[in-house]
This record gives structure tokens, sequence and C-alpha cells, in this order.
């Protein structure tokens, strides 16, 4: 039972020991709040559920290559029209196509994230909409009128909140479209969407190039994931006895929606994960050798009690109540630091095209989360401490005039995890050192042009209009030769892709060698570009020459490759003049290599992407797919940002229904390739400091633990004429010994890792992560040796005798 | 005098073992301590006399005999009913005081009463205050022991010990720390103390404080000679 008397004398001892107070208070709110953070993400990611009743049963279904194990396009209309028909494990079976949709009104044109889907999409969310209706499976016949139901975010920003718009025709991508509903404020089904378009279901198997589809339905009652899984693998078998050439090698995988957007940062959650429950043990490690340090140290007033017949449940009393006292202050703190990271630095770790229900906050789960923490935290650092102090035997602390009173066996232990602890400093130090020299070399990525004044914007003519090629070239034509009427810019060119974002991929194959892997063809990015896309982008040609206007559709197909590209098409000579086969797994056109262009890296510059600098440019002029959008790309003379509103209304006064995005320089686009590394570094840089700090704090704790056990050993020493560098020595041996072993250890753990890391993350090269290495390491051991000193310079500050009496 | 036996010890030893050595700290002795008595226990430094103290105050067990408190074997008893023994029925003053230093002198003195069942803060304080009155040190009764010098913190255990009105007091070199001012007022509270009915046994090497004892023990080399 708990008398006043304890709670005063706590409450009094903690407030005369104010040092002690504050270092363990920071040391636990700051590990509490830090790891609570990380946990909220990966809570977010991982375990939070759609916010739809059985959301936890939608899922989706896709196709992937089985020995890569990662997702292989888009379903085409016929298969997706096969599983239909075959499957018996969803309810609300429905297709999905991700589209870019411009939306025109009377007034303006806007660009909106959208899809393209039936009835039952809706049916799967059981969601009402706010205004209007949502799709209906009347708008899934082949005559009906397109419907679109738009998000409550579309509707504020294109039709500024008029409810008047439900029922009211507009254009879609050129088409006649009634708007038929808005849905309520966060409604984004299924990933981040602002408008849901009518789609027409597919309703044949004659295999066609029609369709870039996605699945989704609802798991029937009683049916499992796996089970789905099961029978949609034993479909796609049958489809590839079928269609061998696009099933061959792949199969489907059934996932839950929340699954789905998981796996791609899977490592990022699990590195994550890692990284809380580790700031959280290591805070919990500090605490406790603090801890037991101040029991020891306090240990001859435990062994006065229990002389004084005070039973030794008692005696733990005070220190459960110490305890108690601390962690119920540095919780609070603790909840409250997190809930203020959630609510300030949001938007600095989630980025804006996350799922919609990813969203990040202080909720009930994270305080439960919170609380079980602190509940194991205190459990770990005030009981062991507690144990081990009321363990050791009384009397002799009586007697002995030494503070200290744990065994050997608990030393051994403490100091195996005070390395563990460096170790863990080590991984996370070299991660984020890691991290952030990936962050500089995407912000320095040379992509092998020259981005200084180029404006890009992006654009997509509605199929409809533009179902021509002529028109898309004629309209892109005139574009050009509009703009580059305007004072400023210097020259105007169009093209699928910029460097640095992903275009879409082709198969190539040599007309000279085999260039298929294990069946499978070599992939490249495929870019449609304007005539003039290299003089714009300040590119020379390594050989050969650019298009011109005599490369059209009616002339011989050609092609511009990049250098690495030419060398595998070409490997004993010149490429140019020579042939390739483009798609050869869908019996694609010859096409006959004109040009070689330098390498440009397309797409984030990691290692991931391996074709990422295996380009073929054709002109477009000769292929210009009607789903595919482009880029324009504006060299200007001065600031682009300059340019930005005379640009859309250029291009507003050649066709209303033509939306451009937000504009934005160049620089600014390659930057945001950097984004997903400057999120990484807010996550850990706190992370890794803390864990600097707490490795100090450990040391510190176990060196001063020694230091109570031996003053009067030290005291001796002196007595006998040993220098105190003799003395600090001896006593560093242990500390070195602590260091070398954590480092080793962390080293090994490292390299462990490093294979997935450098697959996955970084841009590093192996002789940079060896610098950093070398920097964690001098860092780590500086700070180790000198927070494991300072407890042995304030004896070295005694002299002899006041050593060998200290108590 | 009273002749009930309060303590008695029955072929009691002690043995300090390491891996090489085994060494006798006390060997097999025998004697006790009656109900009112004043009992020495002398000899040179090495010849068990506090070793046999803190196994006389429960603080120590021994490794080989039987010790009977107040006719219980000790061996046979839980921690926590030694415990209860050593609130109840043993003071003990220490040579190094063993005053608590995070807390002011009247709490290190209401220490052993604090935690019993039923205890009345109020009532505790009273006690405290009179035994730290009769030391002479009530004024000083919110001080800190760091602010206390050697005797004054003496008196402080001195009243700490009588605080419970133990069967006995234990007092291990009580003196041992002290100048002889100090020591001759701390011997004169522990006489008045043995005036008062309590049973007090001393250890000491100082013969001058073996004088006030009535009767007196010696311990050399681990056994009782005489």
């Amino acid at each position: 039972m708990v008398n006043m008397f304890d709670i005063k004398q706590a409450a009094v001892r903690l407030y005369r020991d104010k040092k002690y107070t504050f270092v363990i208070v920071l040391a636990i709110s700051f590990g509490l709040a830090i790891s609570l953070f990380l946990y909220a993400q990966v809570h977010t990611r991982l375990l939070a559920d759609l916010p739809f009743i059985d959301g936890d049963k939608i899922v989706y279904i896709s196709r992937y290559e089985r020995e890569r194990q990662r997702l292989n396009g888009g379903l085409q209309n016929y298969d997706a029209y096969y599983f239909q028909q075959r499957q018996t494990s969803l309810d609300h079976f429905t297709t999905v196509e991700d589209r870019g949709f411009t939306v025109s009104t009377e007034s303006s044109t806007h660009q909106v994230w959208g899809i393209a889907t039936t009835s039952s999409l809706f049916a799967i969310t059981n969601e009402a909409p706010l205004l209007g209706r949502t799709l209906l499976p009347s708008d899934d016949l082949p005559n009906a009128t397109p419907a679109l139901v738009i998000s409550y975010s579309a509707w504020k920003r294109i039709f500024l909140g008029d409810p008047s718009i439900v029922g009211s025709t507009i254009k879609v991508d050129g088409k006649p479209t009634t708007v038929v509903g808005v849905m309520r404020d966060g409604f984004r089904f299924p990933v981040n969407e602002e408008a849901w378009l009518s789609y027409v279901p597919p309703q044949s198997t004659v295999e066609a190039a029609e369709g870039w589809l996605g699945i989704m339905g609802k798991l029937k009652p009683g049916v499992s994931v796996a089970q789905a899984d099961q029978e949609f693998k034993r479909l796609a078998s049958e489809l590839e006895r079928d269609h061998t050439t696009i099933y061959m090698g792949k199969s489907i995988k059934v996932e839950t929606a929340t699954r789905v957007r998981a796996t791609p940062v899977m490592l990022m959650i699990q590195v994550m994960t890692v990284v809380a429950i580790s700031v959280l043990l290591m805070s919990c490690f500090s605490v406790t050798s603090l801890v037991i340090v101040r029991m020891l140290s306090n240990a001859k007033e435990a062994a006065i009690k229990n002389a004084l017949g005070i039973s030794a449940k008692k005696i733990m009393l005070l220190p459960l109540i110490e305890s108690f006292f601390l962690y119920a202050f540095a919780g609070a703190l603790g909840l409250l630091f997190c809930a203020l990271a959630i609510e300030y630095a949001t938007g600095f770790v989630m980025s804006e095209w996350d799922p919609f229900w990813w969203q990040l906050s202080f909720n009930q789960p994270i305080v439960i989360a919170g609380l079980l923490f602190l509940l194991i935290a205190w459990m770990i650092t005030g009981i062991v401490p507690v144990v081990m102090a009321t363990s050791t035997r009384f009397y002799r602390q009586l007697n002995s005039g030494k503070k200290g009173g744990a065994g050997n066996q608990t030393g051994k232990l403490m100091n195996s995890v005070v390395a563990l602890q460096v170790a863990c400093t080590f991984v996370l130090m070299l991660f984020t050192g890691v991290a952030f020299s990936s962050f500089y070399n995407v912000l320095n990525t040379d992509y092998g042009f020259n981005s200084d004044n180029l404006l890009i914007s992006y654009m997509k003519l509605p199929p409809s209009k533009y179902a021509e090629l002529a028109d898309r070239v004629n309209f892109y034509e005139k574009l050009g030769q509009e703009f580059n009427r305007i004072p400023g810019v210097q020259s105007v060119t169009f093209a699928t892709a910029i460097p640095g974002s992903f275009g879409y991929l082709s198969t190539v194959n040599s007309t000279e060698i085999d260039l298929t892997k294990s069946g499978e063809y070599l992939q490249t990015t495929e870019i449609p570009i304007a005539n003039n896309h290299f003089d714009t982008l300040g590119v020379k040609l390594v050989e050969g020459r650019s298009f011109t206007h005599a490369d059209t559709e009616s002339s011989e197909l050609v092609v511009i490759v990049s250098a690495q590209l030419a060398k595998k098409l070409s490997p004993n000579g010149s490429a140019v003049g020579k042939k390739m086969h483009l798609n050869p797994d869908k019996s694609g056109p010859l096409l006959t290599i004109v040009g070689i262009a330098p390498d440009l890296i397309y797409g984030p510059p990691v290692s991931f992407f391996e074709s990422r600098m295996e380009t073929i440019y054709r002109p477009m002029e000769q292929i210009m797919p009607v789903w595919a959008g482009m880029y324009l790309i504006a060299k200007t003379e001065t600031n682009p940002y300059q340019l930005v509103d005379t640009l859309l209304n250029t291009a507003r006064s050649i066709d209303p229904e033509v939306a451009l995005s937000e504009s934005d320089s160049m620089e600014n686009a390659l930057g945001s390739n950097a984004s997903g590394f400057e999120r990484l570094l807010y996550n850990f840089m706190p992370a890794t400091l803390l864990a600097f700090i707490m490795s100090a704090l450990s040391i510190y704790a176990i060196s001063a633990r020694v230091m109570l056990q031996r003053t009067n050993d030290i005291g001796v020493m002196k007595a006998l004429g040993l220098h105190d560098q003799r003395i600090t020595r001896i006593f560093m041996r242990d500390t070195y010994i602590k260091l070398g072993a954590g480092l080793v250890l962390g080293a090994i753990c490292f390299i462990l890792f490093l294979p997935g890391i450098m697959n996955e993350l970084i841009i590093v090269s192996y002789w940079s992560i060896g610098a950093i290495a070398l920097t964690v390491t001098l860092a780590l051991s500086i700070l180790v040796i000198f927070a494991s000193r300072i407890p042995l310079m304030q004896v070295h500050k005694l002299n002899p005798q006041d050593a060998i009496n200290k108590i | 005098m009273n002749t009930e036996k309060l303590l008695e010890v029955v072929d009691v030893s002690k043995v300090f073992s390491t891996e090489e050595v085994e060494t006798f700290a006390v060997n097999k002795v025998n004697f006790h301590i009656n109900r009112g008595e004043y009992l020495a226990i002398s000899g040179p430094s090495g010849g068990g006399k506090s070793t046999i103290l803190s196994i006389l105050g429960l603080l120590d067990s021994p490794t080989e005999g039987e010790y009977f408190f107040k006719g219980k074997e000790t061996s046979k008893l839980s921690r926590d009913e030694l415990s209860t023994i050593r609130n109840q029925e043993i003071g003990f003053i220490f040579q190094s005081f063993n005053l608590i230093e995070n807390m002011s002198v009247l709490d290190n003195v209401m220490l052993p009463l604090i935690y019993r069942p039923g205890a009345k803060k109020s009532a505790v304080k009273a006690r405290a205050i009179q035994c730290l009155e009769q030391v002479g040190m009530a004024h000083r009764k919110n001080h800190s022991p760091t602010q206390l010098s050697g005797g004054q913190q003496q008196r402080v255990a001195v009243a700490r010990a009588m605080v419970t009105n133990p069967s006995i007091i234990f007092a291990d070199e009580p003196t041992g720390n002290l100048d002889s001012k100090s020591a001759e007022t701390v011997m004169d509270l522990i006489k008045q103390q043995h005036q008062n009915g309590a049973t007090v046994c001393i250890v000491t090497h100082d013969p001058r404080y073996t004088q006030d004892a009535t009767r007196t023990i010696h311990f050399a080399d681990g056994s009782l000679v005489s």
C-alpha cells in the first residue's frame, strides 16, 4: 500500500535531483514521441482500414510477373471479361481504369485525375453521394450517356461549390457528359481520385490490346483473400493456355485494397517499424542504465531501511513511485510531442499523392499504442532496476562502504546491451547518412541535359476530338508556333515524357543479336517527341540526325536510340542505319535507327529501374498514342514562371477544351524526385539524433556505475602511485571493447541490409558508403569515449584519500 | 536481574567461502542474552564481533547452528517475519550512523514506525519528536543529516533506535567515528536506555565502554574466548 510518506519522499527526491529528472523525462518523452510518430505512419500505411463498412473485404486484382514478383501493367478488356464471367469469389466485380480527364465547362477547362469505372464501384463502398447520385447500372449500358461523379474537392475547385451543377452537361475529354453527383468531402476511392466516369464494362474474350484495367470487388461472405487469390490464379492459368504471349510467366494476385497500396512502401514500413522499436528500446535501456546508477547510489539507503525492519516490498515502493511519476509526466509530454508532430509535421512525411485513407492523425489506436509503449517501458525501466538494487546483500552494503551492488552477470548483460545500442546507433546513423547523401545526389543528378530556364506543363487532348494522328500533330504544331511568338520564349517542344519522369514502356530486340533474357524481351522507355526536342533540351546527338518533317506516317518508320541501348542493339559497330524490332512480343514493326542520343535519365535516378537510360525516341508525326498525354517544354530567356499565365491563355485561345496542368520549372520537377528521400530524412534524423544521445547516456551511465563501484579502488591505485592516465587506460579498456563490439556488429548488420538498400533506395556508391561509415564511426567513437570519460574525470578530481573514503 | 533468555545462539558458525579458502568468521559459538542485560562484546579486529552482531541483529544468517530470538528459531522465519522482528524488537546503532541523507532528521527517526500497519502520522511524529528531545536533537529535526556533526548524527541514530521501544538495542562500535566528548554523550544515552529497561548489546574494543556492561564476552579468531 502506498502511503503519503513515500509519495512525498519520491517527489522531494525527484525535485532535488533536477538534472536526473530532466534527463530521464526528456529521454522517455522524446523516445516515446519519435517512436510513436513513426508507428503512427506505419499504422496509417499498413493497418488503417478503408473507411467503409467491411472495408477490409475490398480487394484489388492485378497481373504480376511470377519471377520478379512485380506488377505487369493493366489487364485488357478480354481477360477482365474472362474473369468476370467465371469468378465466384467477389460481389460487385468492377473494372477501374486510371485516367487523366480533361473537364471543360463553358468558362474553363481543367485536368482532373480520376477513373473510368462501373456502377459496382460505388456498390462496393456503399457510400451515398453528397449531392445527386452515384453511377447506376443503367450508366454501364453501351448506349448510355456518359455520366460523371465528382469529388468534393473537384466540385469546389472547378464548379465553385455550385449545387446546380448536378444534372448539367459538361465535356469530358471532348465528349458531352452529365454530372450526376458529388461525393462527400474525403471520398477519393479507390486511391486518390477526383472524378468517376461511367464505363461500359468489357464484353468479349477476343484478345485485343484494349483497356488498361484493374479489377476490384468485395469478397463474398465467408470467402477469404487467400481463397479468392486461389480462384483467380486458377483462372489465370487457364488464360495462360489460350493467351500464351501475354500470360507466359505471369499470374494474377488478389490483395486487399489497402495491402496493394502498402506493398510498394513495405520496405519503408519495415524499416520504420524497426527504427520505432529500436528508438523505444534504446530510450528504455538508457533510462534503465540511469535508473540503475541512481538505485545503486541509493542502495545504502535501501540497506538502512532493511536493517530497520522495513520489508523489501516496501523498500521497492519508493523507486517505483519515483519511476511512476517520471513516466506519467514524461508519457504525457511524449504524447503531446507526438500529437504536435502529427499536427505540424504531417506535410513533411506524407505525400499529397498518398491514398486518401492514409490520414495521419493522433487517434485512439495511437494513444493506446502510446500507453502500451509507456507501460512496457515503465515495467522494463522501473521494475528491473528495483529488482537489481534490492537483490543486493544489504548487510554488506552497510559495511562495505561501496555503493554498487549488482553482480558480474548483470554487468555483462548491460555491457552487451550497450554494445547492441552502439550497433543500432551505428546502423541508424549510417542509414541516415546514406539517405542524406542520396538526397543530395538526387538534387544534384546530371540528367544529361540543360534544365536551366525550362518551363514544363502537361496536357492531354480529348480523344474524341483528336482521334486522328494528323489532328493531334496539327494541334501541337499550332500550339508550338503560337508559343514561339511569345516574347521571352526561345523554343517550344513536346514529348510524352521528360527526363526525371517515367514514360511508357515498350519491348525491343536487335536484328543482329537476340537480346531476350529468360524468354523476356528487353524493356525500354518509348518517347514520342517533336522534331526540335533535343535542340530545346540543349542535347547534341552522339551520332546521326534528328527527326524532320519528312518523318511522317507514310515514310519509313525511324527511331533515335539512347547510347546505352545502341551498344546493346549493335555491339560491333554503329547502330545508325540499322533496324530494330519494336514490341516483338506483339508483332511490332521494324524501325530504322537514324540517330543516337546521349543517355538521359528517365524516372527518378534510383537504381531499381534498370532500364532508365535505355530509351527510344520516335517522331510524334509517326506515333503519338491517343491515350498518351504530352509534356510541353518551353525554353525561356528569363525566369520561366513569369510566362505561366501567358502560356495558359495562349493554349486556351487555340482550343478551350484543352487544359494545361499547373506549369512548373524543370528544376522543380526534377527536384521533386528527391522528395522521397526528404521525407525519409524528416523521419530518421530525429530518431538518429535521439539514438546518438541515448548511446551517450547509456555509456555515461555504465561508466558512472563502474565509478560508483570502484572509486575506492581508484583511490588505492592513486595511493600506490599510479598516474591518472594509467588509471584512465585501465578503465577505458571496457569502453573500447563495447565500442568495438558495437561497431563491428553494426557494420555486419548494415552489410547484410546493404544489397536490399542498394536495390531499393539509394544511389550512393560503395566508396561514398565507406566514407559515411568512417565518419559515423569517428563521430560515434568520440561521443562514446567522451561520455565514458566524464565520470572518470570526476573521480580524478578527488585526492587519493577522498577517493578511498568516498562512500 | 531478569534471567529470562531474550536470545540464544547454539553452535553458531559463519563461514565466508571463496573458491580456494573457507574462513570461519564465527566458529561454533554458544551464548545467550537475558532480558534487561547490558552485554558488551569485545575483542581484537577481525575477531568476529561485528559478524556475530549482524547475526544477532538478523541482518545476516549463520552458516551453521541455531539462533533463537524470543524462543523462535530464526532460520525457520521468512524474510518478512525477520523484517517484522527487526522493526518491532530490535534497534540498531551503527558505527557510521547510517542516516539517510535525502531525509530530514525527523523523517529518519520516524522511518521505523511509518510503515507499520495502521500507523498514524501524527502519533509517529509525536513519538519521534519525543525521542529527539530525549537525545537533545529536537531543535535540529528539520535539518538534513549532512548538516550535523558526527556526534549529532549518532544521537539521532540513538533516537531512531529507541523510537520503536525495542526489546534490544544493538550497537556496533557506536563511538568508533566520534571524538571523545561526543562518544561520552552517546554512551550515556545508551546507558540511559538500559537503565530505562532496554536490553543492550554493544560491540566495542574500547575497554572504557565495557565498564557499564553487566556482562562482557570476548571474541578472538571467531571464537568465544571468555
